[in-house]
């Protein structure tokens, strides 16, 4: 994985969202950005969407554009303020469904092991006054999440919502103290989520990543798209084969057209002796 | 064991999902109208997902029994198999079920009795005596303790001696089947592999000298077993390392009371193997070179040559007509 790559992006509505994870994460501002944007020096990035799951929808689009230069795609997840119709304020939890109550579609986060209470969110169009049923109530979830398991593998993307309103303590009631107040005592739980989401991402990156030899022989010679696709593939099995020297050693090696270094690269991949793979890491 | 447990609403209430859910108080428990919801969506990652599986409680609708593949087991004639769980416990990065499905979390249907009802249906169809296997898309006693698979089954197929139950297995979950007495038409289908290929190949698998314990328990107790060395994965070294295999189980286990003994080699499905060597780039058992025949894929280098050797070293353990040859490969 190159250093730079971005491992997660935590997308917030409200700037009132954003300030407590500027404060904690240190994130700096990115100039040029046409919505507020911050990266942080470990592979996050924090954007404010605005109110709405079509702006939250619209956030995620943008910042996956400003990253489709990676090879792989980010995790993401979004962090915000919801009602609930039981729950005391300052509650943090982690969505288990989303139900668009618009179309009444229903999605489901992969569950992770962090120790976060789960809910239930509804996606609503308009603020909750009634608080109807036991379940969280945001704006944005399900755009967010329609956005993001487009760009992402779906398991790569978490919801983290934190309780300010509720059948006793209304919207009409939410002010910025009470959104500092309530963000504030999750922010070692979501910051908990961050890092174990962080780290399956850099896992499922690691893996994917571009093998050494690619860097190296996409130099040689003159190659088709579909011929680049072809030689990525066989330097990842290469790589997996443990044959990387052997496919360095190629790319010094005079070939002449695309296809005669493919098919050099297809005969050192083909025809050198398999050795036992070592256990894949996850496992060690 | 599980990161949550998704239960279908049809079946919410029934008398089965709420003993599961009574052995786990702490899992979220998250409401779904259809399995497919969750478990068939596109854009999910297996490898992901492998690492905090969930467990769905489901309601299997359409047959539950079908016809099994051509060459699937030990049996000629009428053969059917039923898998009342999708997944598997076990991570077996040879396994063709990380190319079927596009989901890691494990479905148990629990509308056993539904199961229960197809099968004494296709029973009742046949003129003759026919076979049942179970394990085809799951591990068969893996889940037992949660599941109860066989404390459901086993009594049915003691009324139906018509009918032989395979129920194959990784696993050492065997104390319901010490607890009850043997059945005759009931075959429990060990898998094994070279310890070799073991550590390198089948993660969270109990240990190898614990699943011949369990074997050797079950024998003693009057079951049928019956070992199933597959899939064989050609590599260096591959022979001495199944010779040493047969030697260790056929020193523990009594030959002359195994049900059969039967070898394939690793072969899946072309589309299969694509998607998983998409899932796990960096393993070296999707990046060899391969041979299709078929539609079926295989390791460059395996194939009749090394399958004979080995048969002909395990006849020198067993009976030819406890023997047999695996034809299809789609084996968990």
């Amino acid at each position: 994985m190159a250093t730079q790559d971005v491992t997660l992006v935590i997308v917030v509505a409200h700037s009132l969202e954003a300030r407590p994870l500027i404060d904690h994460f240190h994130f700096k501002s990115v100039k040029s950005s046409a919505l507020p944007h911050y990266a942080d020096d470990h592979g996050k990035r924090l954007i404010v969407s605005g109110m709405g799951k079509t702006n939250a929808a619209a956030a995620v689009g943008y910042i996956s554009g400003l990253l489709a230069a990676q090879t792989v795609a980010p995790g993401f997840v979004n962090f915000g303020i919801a009602g609930h119709g039981s729950l005391d304020l300052g509650s943090g939890l982690l969505i288990s469904k989303i139900i668009d109550a618009g179309t009444e579609a229903a999605y489901y986060p992969t569950p992770i092991s962090c120790g976060q209470n789960m809910a239930v969110l509804k996606t609503v169009d308009q603020p909750e006054s009634i608080y109807a049923e036991d379940l969280a109530y945001d704006m944005e979830g399900s755009g967010f999440w329609q956005a993001a398991s487009r760009y992402s593998t779906l398991d790569l993307v978490q919801l983290f919502k934190v309780v300010s309103d509720n059948a006793e303590n209304d919207t009409g009631t939410v002010n910025k103290a009470r959104i500092e107040a309530v963000l504030a005592g999750q922010l070692e739980g979501f910051a908990q989520l961050v890092t174990q989401l962080q780290a399956l991402v850099s896992h499922h990156h690691r893996y994917h990543a571009e093998p050494v030899s690619w860097q190296s022989l996409r130099q040689v010679g003159h190659l088709t798209v579909s011929e680049q696709h072809q030689l990525r593939r066989l330097c990842q099995r290469g790589a997996a084969l443990g044959l990387d020297e052997a496919l360095l050693a190629l790319a010094a090696t005079p070939v002449g057209s695309g296809k005669e270094l493919l098919r050099a690269v297809v005969r050192c991949v083909e025809q050198t002796p398999v050795a036992q793979p070592d256990k894949p890491e996850e496992f060690s | 064991m599980f990161s949550a447990i998704y239960v279908e609403e049809a079946v919410h209430g029934t008398e089965r999902v709420q003993q599961i859910l009574a052995r786990y108080p702490g899992l979220p428990v998250i409401p779904c109208a259809r399995y497919g919801e969750v478990f068939n969506r596109a854009g999910q990652n297996f490898r992901v997902q492998k690492q905090n599986p969930a467990l769905i409680l489901a309601e299997k609708h359409g047959p539950c029994v079908l016809p099994a593949p051509a060459g699937y087991g030990f049996a000629a004639g009428a053969s059917f198999y039923f898998s009342h769980m999708l997944n598997c416990l076990y991570d077996c990065r040879y396994c063709f079920l990380q190319g079927m499905y596009r989901s890691a979390h494990y479905v148990l249907f629990v509308n056993y009795e539904d199961f229960s009802a197809d099968l004494q249906k296709t029973i009742a169809a046949q003129e003759g005596r026919c076979v049942f296997y179970s394990g085809y898309d799951c591990d068969s006693l893996a889940l037992e303790p949660v599941s109860r698979f066989t404390q459901f089954f086993l009594p049915m197929f003691r009324e139906l001696p018509q009918a032989t139950l395979e129920i194959r297995t990784k696993s050492t979950q065997v104390r319901a089947l010490l607890e009850m007495e043997p059945l005759s038409n009931c075959v429990i289908a060990m898998s094994f592999s070279s310890e070799q290929a073991g550590n390198r190949y089948e993660h969270r698998v109990p240990d190898l000298s614990k699943r011949l314990e369990a074997a050797a328990k079950l024998q003693a107790a009057g079951w049928s077993v019956a070992l199933r060395f597959e899939p064989v994965i050609s590599e260096p070294a591959v022979e001495q390392d199944y010779y040493a295999l047969f030697e260790r189980v056929f020193t523990v286990l009594d030959t002359d009371k195994l049900h059969s003994v039967s070898i394939g080699e690793f072969r899946m499905p072309r589309d299969y193997h694509k998607k998983i060597a998409e899932l796990y780039p960096d393993e070296a058992l999707f990046a060899q070179p391969v041979v299709v025949s078929d539609g079926l894929l295989s390791l460059r280098g395996a194939g009749d040559e090394l399958l004979h050797k080995l048969e002909s070293r395990l006849l020198s353990y067993v009976e030819a007509r406890q023997y047999y040859r695996c034809a299809s490969e789609d084996i968990a």
